[in-house]
């Protein structure tokens, strides 16, 4: 006796009952994980939206101080290294060097 | 039969919905960190670059009061590069 015999068809509408169940069950999954990864997808484009103009609004501006402070970056040190320097040798000067942050508290005065 | 059918549609868009999304969470990503890199380097030159004329109009006010040949000759190195970035 096979085992395709044994099955009552009260049985075998049992199962496609639940066949078609899990298959409604799946295709709902399934689209619900489509929206949310639509929801996902619309989120993640609107805000690559705002950074890329936020970018393109900052670009410009960063850019002109950046290229300004590297044509001077030069002659800025060597400013602040000859500031630093008439400080040592004048102790007067030192307060105006601790003030603007050129030289640390810890600094020790030259006699 | 239908639910087959309509389950392979959904999961081709899924998928694709999938690539989508790595793609631009990637350029989000990079975009953040262009960003911040800018505005990092940008904030700090400018620091510099306004900490240094501070010390200058201080050094320019200190030179005034107490006034020094080489303070004088370090001022005016300075000078004209101060002149050309405003």
């Amino acid at each position: 006796m096979s085992d395709t015999e044994s099955l009552s068809p009260s049985r075998n509408s049992d199962l496609e009952w639940q066949v078609a169940a899990l298959q409604r069950q799946v295709f709902l999954l399934v689209l619900a994980l489509v929206v949310v990864s639509a929801t996902f997808v619309f989120y993640l484009f609107c805000e690559s939206r705002f950074v890329s103009n936020d970018l393109a609004t900052i670009q410009p501006q960063a850019t002109q101080i950046i290229r300004t402070f590297s044509l001077n970056a030069q002659a800025i040190q060597n400013f602040r290294a000859q500031l630093v320097s008439y400080g040592t040798t004048h102790s007067g000067f030192q307060p105006i060097l601790l003030k603007d942050g050129l030289v640390s508290p810890a600094m020790p005065p030259r006699q | 039969m239908k639910f087959e059918t309509l389950n392979g549609i959904l999961t081709f868009v899924l998928g694709a919905l999938i690539i989508l999304s790595v793609c631009l969470a990637v350029r989000m990503v990079m975009l953040h960190h262009d960003l911040r890199m800018l505005q990092k380097q940008a904030t700090q030159d400018q620091a510099i670059m306004m900490q240094t004329e501070q010390a200058f109009n201080d050094a320019a006010v200190y030179n005034q009061k107490n006034p020094s040949p080489e303070l004088t000759r370090i001022l005016q190195s300075m000078g004209p590069k101060r002149n050309a970035n405003h």
